[in-house]
């Protein structure tokens, strides 16, 4: 499903946030990417969305070489990944229905259909009830979970997950990764960077660890 | 097809939703389009007014050949012969010396009755030759002058209108002038009304970015704003156009005579049809323009 060899991942000025790592993960796998803050979890997943190319290195995702991706196929292949991001993301103008429909109305599908897949997303992550609710009227766990029901409602191959437990309660981060796992077992690649180790534990999946740009440990399949 | 309409609600329910969240910035790009258009309206008002004046005085223009008393009939002839042979004459008018005091007092009424106390009738007979719009009248006047120098019946050659060229002359550096003036301001629009419309894309920085994240085209980010853009051009314009009128009938309705004269002269008329809609088309062009000036660099 992913394929990431030797990406250096260097920013002017010397500061170079990845260093040559290379790592497989299978399709229908779930995976951590952990590590302290500044080991290049973030910055991974930014190059796995096409937010930024490698400095070197190659960096596959179903096949398709995605840093020489021409600029006018990036949006086909960001609406082909679900990603949930840590602060949320969402459309603050927009209700939640139409935060999670929106990436369906961006794909062309007609409007009623997306309302009614929206609607079934958010029944998937317990909010169809706040279905029209602005996010600023919902707490950090209903935005994440509102995120989370954006991120699949396109029924992606690959979901991608930026800390998505940072700013919930424990009891919060736990019921949020029951939701991936669901989503999982579903036959959706899942990779989840967090440093919350705890939750990892918990989980049992495998793991990649990166510190100060360099993968530890999990770079080959089980 | 349906798709494509769906798409268009879409966006012109983002832009109407832009519209309402960023009202103050999107008023002011509006009125700046609208100082514009209102302003390059009145100008154009103005000259289309001058020039239609212009013309009609042209098509009253005539170069007015007096003949000697006593010119013979065969003479007259071959002088209407050589006139209308000339290029830039439409045709050309006898009056005899009985009608010339029949035209003066017309015009003078009583006062021309000074002339009739005069022994026998004192003003010559004469030829005009009426000019054709589209030529020079200078020119004509001066191969008028040519053709019929030195010929026995002639006694004078007079043209008052060369004024005319000079007018269209100046109504054409004017048009030039303004074409290109217009040009520039419209360009300055562009960059003032962008760079106001670029504050209401910065303070919607973040949701563009995530539009772009969750797969959305810059195209389908950006076509809302274009929508607005577009209808905030047309919005402009047309209030601008309408104040513009509304102006000029008040103006025309309040202003005393013989003021009134004046103003007659310089906007007796509404704006042509087809300005107006040139108007317009720059004025939406501005709107559009500004939106594409505003997302740059999407």
């Amino acid at each position: 499903m992913i394929r990431v060899a030797g990406v250096t991942k260097a920013y002017p000025g010397g500061n170079v946030a990845l260093c040559e790592i290379s790592f497989e993960v299978a399709r229908g796998e779930f995976v951590f990417v952990t590590g302290p803050s500044g080991a290049g979890k973030s910055t991974l997943l930014r190059l796995l969305l096409r937010q930024e190319l490698p400095t070197e290195g190659r960096i596959l995702v179903e096949g398709r070489d995605i840093a020489s991706l021409p600029a006018r196929e990036v949006p086909a292949l960001r609406r082909s990944i679900g990603f949930v991001f840590q602060d949320f993301k969402l459309l603050r103008r927009k209700t939640a229905l139409e935060n999670v429909a929106y990436v369906l109305n961006v794909a062309g599908i007609p409007r009623s259909e997306q309302r009614r897949r929206a609607y079934n997303a958010l029944r998937g992550v317990g909010l169809h009830h706040r279905a029209g609710a602005l996010p600023e009227t919902l707490s950090g766990g209903e935005q994440q979970r509102v995120a989370i029901a954006r991120a699949v409602v396109g029924e992606p191959r690959l979901l991608l997950a930026d800390e998505p437990t940072g700013n919930l309660d424990p009891d919060l981060a736990v019921d949020i990764l029951r939701l991936f796992r669901e989503i999982n077992a579903r036959g959706t690649t899942v990779v989840v960077a967090t440093h919350d180790r705890d939750l990892v534990r918990r989980m049992q999946r495998r793991t990649l660890v990166l510190d100060r740009g360099r993968l530890l440990d999990g770079g080959t399949l089980p | 097809m349906s798709s494509w309409l769906a798409r268009a609600r879409h966006f012109a329910s983002e832009a109407l939703d832009e519209w309402r969240h960023s009202l103050g910035v999107n008023a002011l790009a509006t009125a700046t389009i609208a100082a514009v258009v209102l302003g390059g309206g009145a100008i154009l008002l103005v000259v289309s007014n001058v020039e239609a004046h212009a013309r009609r005085l042209r098509a009253e223009a005539r170069v007015v050949v007096y003949l000697r008393d006593g010119a013979g009939e065969s003479a007259r002839r071959e002088l209407v012969r050589l006139l209308e042979a000339t290029p830039g004459v439409l045709r050309v008018d006898y009056v005899d010396k009985a009608g010339a005091l029949e035209r003066l007092r017309s015009v003078y009424g009583e006062a021309a009755g000074l002339v009739g106390e005069l022994e026998g009738n004192p003003l010559p007979a004469s030829l005009e030759a009426v000019l054709a719009e589209k030529d020079s009248a200078r020119e004509t006047a001066r191969a008028i002058a040519a053709a019929v120098a030195g010929e026995p019946g002639v006694e004078e050659v007079r043209f008052d209108g060369d004024w005319l060229d000079r007018l269209d002359a100046l109504l054409g550096t004017a048009k030039a002038g303004g074409f290109l003036a217009g040009v520039l301001v419209l360009a300055a629009v562009v960059l003032l009304a962008g760079s106001v419309m670029r504050l209401a894309v910065l303070a919607h920085g973040e949701e563009v970015e995530i539009m772009l994240l969750v797969g959305a085209s810059p195209m389908f980010v950006r076509a809302p704003f274009l929508v607005a853009g577009f209808v905030q051009g047309c919005a402009a314009s047309a209030l601008a156009l309408s104040a513009l009128e509304a102006a000029r009938r008040l103006a025309l309705a309040a202003m005393p005579e013989p003021s009134a004269i004046l103003l007659r002269v310089v906007a007796g008329a509404p704006l042509p049809f087809a300005w107006s809609a040139a108007l317009l088309a720059a004025g939406i062009a501005a709107g559009v323009s500004s939106a594409l000036f505003a997302f740059r660099r999407l």
